[in-house]
């Protein structure tokens, strides 16, 4: 399977009690093939104030469905084994249309109930991404004050325009190039990040912490894809319950060289 | 599959109240291709050891320490038409620790590119920045026909020869090594795996470089293991062991260095 990444989409699963809980139907996830789920354990979660699953008693399952409904393609797998971050960068392989509404997570822990798991499905999007055209790359930056709950948008720098981007590292930069301080590991839980072509999102509130990707096995490689900074933007989760600290994200951004 | 032709390195001395380091002028890949960049974190190595430079004996600093102590560490790099290749890469993504090199592919100006510290360093110390030149990428690994495994002890500080080491008919035969899996672990410690020497091959033909190459390199695989009873958590170093293009070893005058502040013991498998 071809492991470079294109689009993602964050999914909350609402846990309403022990037992199964079904993941629920996504339109822009129909028929597309899911690459990677990752699981991760945040407390504060985007556009609500639901809390998310952050921590667990009782190990919790997934089980998911192919668009027959019927067949099980990952069948009550420990959630944990999609922790991107807890894997040391490892993970699972999907590659297959999913049924969502037929698919579930089996929750064992009353603790759990009222809150949501964060889900991020991972999945081929041709029209955001290419294939390689140079071998040749420019490594680059953008800081982005986080000031706002919504709307921090990413730096709208002409260098960027029609740019095809295969690697996003987040760093916790204690003070960015510009002197400002940075955003550390704690802020970066809460937060989320959206990349946007026009009004398609090709990466859509993903967590931001998924990108610092130090000693992890398998970086992330997106293939090529495309995306207007001027329409992407860094959201703060809880909505309003977390404050934004008014600190810069420092991410380092590659790209291929015209 | 990227094949290494020639390793050379590059120290930084950091000194205090300085935040901006240029490249020497003076480098063995000047107006070569460089192909990736990799910054030594000695870190990796035995959290709490001192760890000296094999070039000068300076006193290297913990990258991934100085990193979260606030002193965040830029690099930029220009071509040798003076464009922008690379603009403030945080040097904590391409550390040894990370298994991320800086993949260049370009010549680089070295009037222009730099080391930037958003804060000064408070005491002086040294970084060590691994060039990566004229290797080429191939589709296949050369063969794999034989390897030796040595296994031997080196001296806090110390230096060996690997001709005291390597057996007499290997040494006489035409000795295209293509590769080199180190292992170590510490005499006194009997664990941990982590610690580290420096690695200088010296090629007959006079035409490579090789220079003092950290043996974390060479490792294939996670170090995770215990020690006072704590687990302790690796880092990545490699995923592939490491290779490159065959070359013919003068092992008298190829060596390993032991720059830490206890004995060590290696064990390092040469491929041929």
């Amino acid at each position: 399977m071809n492991k470079k990444l294109s689009g993602a989409k964050t999914v909350l699963v609402p846990i309403t009690k022990v037992g199964k809980n079904y993941i629920p139907y996504v339109e822009d996830l129909k028929n597309r093939t899911i690459k990677y789920i990752d699981v991760v354990f945040t407390t504060y979660l985007p556009d609500t104030e639901t809390l998310g699953v952050d921590t667990y008693t009782q190990t919790p399952y997934i089980t998911l469905a192919d668009t027959t409904g019927n067949s099980y393609v990952i069948n009550n797998r420990p959630v944990y084994d999609f922790a991107y971050t807890m894997n040391c960068g490892i993970r699972p392989e999907v590659n297959t249309k999913l049924s969502l509404q037929n698919s579930f997570i089996t929750n064992n822990d009353e603790g759990a109930v009222g809150k949501c798991y964060v889900l991020v499905f991972w999945y081929d999007l041709p029209e955001y991404s290419a294939r390689n055209r140079k071998d040749v790359l420019i490594t680059d930056y953008i800081t982005v004050p986080v000031k706002n709950v919504l709307g921090n948008v990413l730096p709208n720098e002409e260098r960027f325009t029609g740019k095809r981007f295969r690697y996003i590292w987040l760093s916790y930069a204690k003070t960015t190039p510009e002197g400002a301080t940075g955003a550390d590991q704690n802020e970066t839980k809460y937060l989320y990040l959206t990349l946007q072509k026009g009004s398609y999102k090709v990466l859509d509130n993903v967590p931001l912490q998924l990108f610092w990707q130090l000693q992890m096995f398998d970086k992330m490689e997106f293939a090529n894809i495309i995306f207007d900074m001027q329409n992407s933007y860094i959201k703060v989760g809880g909505a309003g319950k977390a404050t934004p600290s008014g600190n810069s994200v420092f991410l380092n951004l590659v790209y291929e060289k015209e | 599959m990227y094949i290494a032709k020639n390793i050379d390195v590059v120290q930084f001395d950091l000194k205090q109240g300085q935040t901006e380091y240029y490249f020497p002028k003076n480098v063995s890949w000047a107006n070569k291709k460089v192909d990736k960049i990799i910054v030594y974190d000695c870190y990796g190595t035995r959290f709490s050891l001192t760890e000296t430079s094999p070039i000068n004996g300076a006193t290297l600093t913990k990258l991934y320490l100085l990193d979260y102590g606030g002193n965040t560490i830029y690099m930029d790099l220009y071509d040798t038409d003076n464009n922008t290749i690379v603009q403030k890469v945080a040097l904590g993504q391409i550390s040894s620790l990370n298994n991320n090199p800086l993949y260049v592919n370009n010549t680089v100006s070295l009037e222009l590119s730099k080391l930037y510290f958003s804060t000064p360093v408070t005491e002086d110390a040294s970084l060590l920045v691994y060039v990566f030149f004229d290797g080429e990428e191939q589709e296949e690994l050369p063969p794999i026909n034989k390897s030796i495994t040595i296994g031997f002890s080196v001296p806090a500080g110390g230096k060996v020869s690997f001709q005291d080491l390597v057996d007499n008919y290997i040494t006489l035969q035409p000795n295209k090594v293509k590769g080199l899996i180190a292992m170590y672990m510490s005499v006194k410690l009997q664990g941990g795996g982590r610690s580290a020497g420096f690695i200088t091959l010296r090629d007959k033909a006079g035409k490579r470089v090789f220079n003092h190459v950290p043996t974390m390199f060479m490792r294939n695989n996670v170090n995770m293991g215990e020690q006072f009873g704590e687990l302790v958590y690796g880092f990545t170093t490699q995923t592939n062991t490491f290779r490159f293009a065959p070359m013919d070893v003068d092992m008298l005058n190829s060596f390993i260095t032991n720059r830490q502040s206890e004995d060590e013991q290696y064990t390092i498998t040469f491929l041929y």
